[in-house]
């Protein structure tokens, strides 16, 4: 566990960046990564279920369109952070990145 | 001063090689161990990068290192034994399992994509919900296909190079170009017949390019440092 903890301190800032103009974007980064994450889990489980034949076509097509557009509002919140695709990005250091 | 650290060692050696831009080494004890380091002020630009390496390659030549990947730097020496003494358990295991060895990189890069039998259907669907998931089940697919051969290309590494797991680190698809990263740590004094048998074995790898470099100092290996 203290081993745990000493790998977890590692991958941590020793400083917290409190600087008013970036802790926005920072948030608003670390937000956005987690739910890029979650967006693209909910793909690969709308693909999978499309794919075994479990959802109807209507069904196919409304969670497709869902999916595009929570894509593209993705995309709209992060360039209104002034962020780039690769910035909703977490590097878990021993485990590689996140996406 | 803050000092950019090298490696880490467990005594100082004779005659050290110069430091960043000529200045002598810093040598700081900590306990059984101690490191490396350049007095370093200033952006960390690529020519320090170069000077960087340098310097490990000389260390690791001349004793046992853990070589420190570039960038790490410590508001001083205090800083730099208190950081050391915290590890100084877990780098000493390190530095006694792979002190004095060296490490070959194998880099493949795909000249064609796998994919999976069954999967990757064309994308045929006119209704743009369907569409958008028939194209993401197809990226899926290439991804999946790339993955699966990627990892069938490090088995095959790791079994025709008879390289033990613990000695073999890989990285499955780091970039979409690349189909593997591998580093091998090789044996005391056969780093370059290592590298041979790489060259050798990759050659007969098919749908990738192989590029086989070294030896380097086992900068892979002493991730922990």
């Amino acid at each position: 566990m203290s081993a745990s903890r000493a790998d977890l301190a590692d991958l941590l800032p020793e400083k917290i960046d409190i600087d008013p103009e970036r802790v926005e974007q920072g948030l608003a980064q670390l937000v956005l990564t987690l739910v890029e994450f979650l967006r693209q889990l909910l793909e690969r489980q709308a693909v999978r279920r499309m794919e075994g034949g479990s959802l109807s076509e209507d069904e196919v097509e409304r969670m497709g369109i869902a999916l595009m557009r929570l894509e593209e509002k993705v995309e709209e919140l992060a360039k209104q952070f002034g962020l780039t695709k690769e910035d909703l990005n977490l590097d878990l250091k021993p485990l590689g990145k996140l996406l | 001063m803050s000092l950019l650290i090298h490696a880490i060692s467990a005594s100082p050696c004779d005659e050290p090689p110069r430091g960043l831009a000529g200045v002598p080494l810093v040598w700081v004890p900590a306990g059984e161990l101690g490191l490396w380091a350049s007095p370093s002020e200033g952006p960390l630009d690529r020519e320090l990068v170069f000077d960087h390496h340098r310097i490990v390659e000389q260390l690791c030549a001349r004793t046992a290192c853990l070589p420190v990947r570039f960038g790490q730097r410590v508001e001083d020496e205090d800083v730099a034994r208190e950081r050391l003494a915290a590890r100084a358990g877990e780098l000493g295991a390190t530095l006694r399992r792979i002190g004095g060895r060296q490490e070959i990189a194998i880099t493949l890069l795909w000249q064609c994509s796998p994919v999976i039998e069954g999967r990757g259907h064309r994308v045929q669907a006119s209704t743009p919900g369907r569409r958008f998931l028939e194209t993401r089940g197809q990226a899926f697919a290439d991804e999946d296909g790339r993955r699966a051969a990627a990892e069938a290309l490090a088995e095959r590494l790791v079994r025709e190079l008879a390289v033990d797991q613990a000695d073999v680190r890989h990285a499955i698809c780091p970039a979409p170009d690349l189909a593997l990263s591998s580093s091998l740590l090789a044996v005391p004094g056969a780093a370059e017949q290592a590298k041979e048998d790489a060259v050798r074995v990759t050659a007969t790898l098919e749908g990738v390019r192989a590029v086989v470099s070294g030896p380097w100092p086992p900068y892979t290996f002493a991730e922990t440092a």
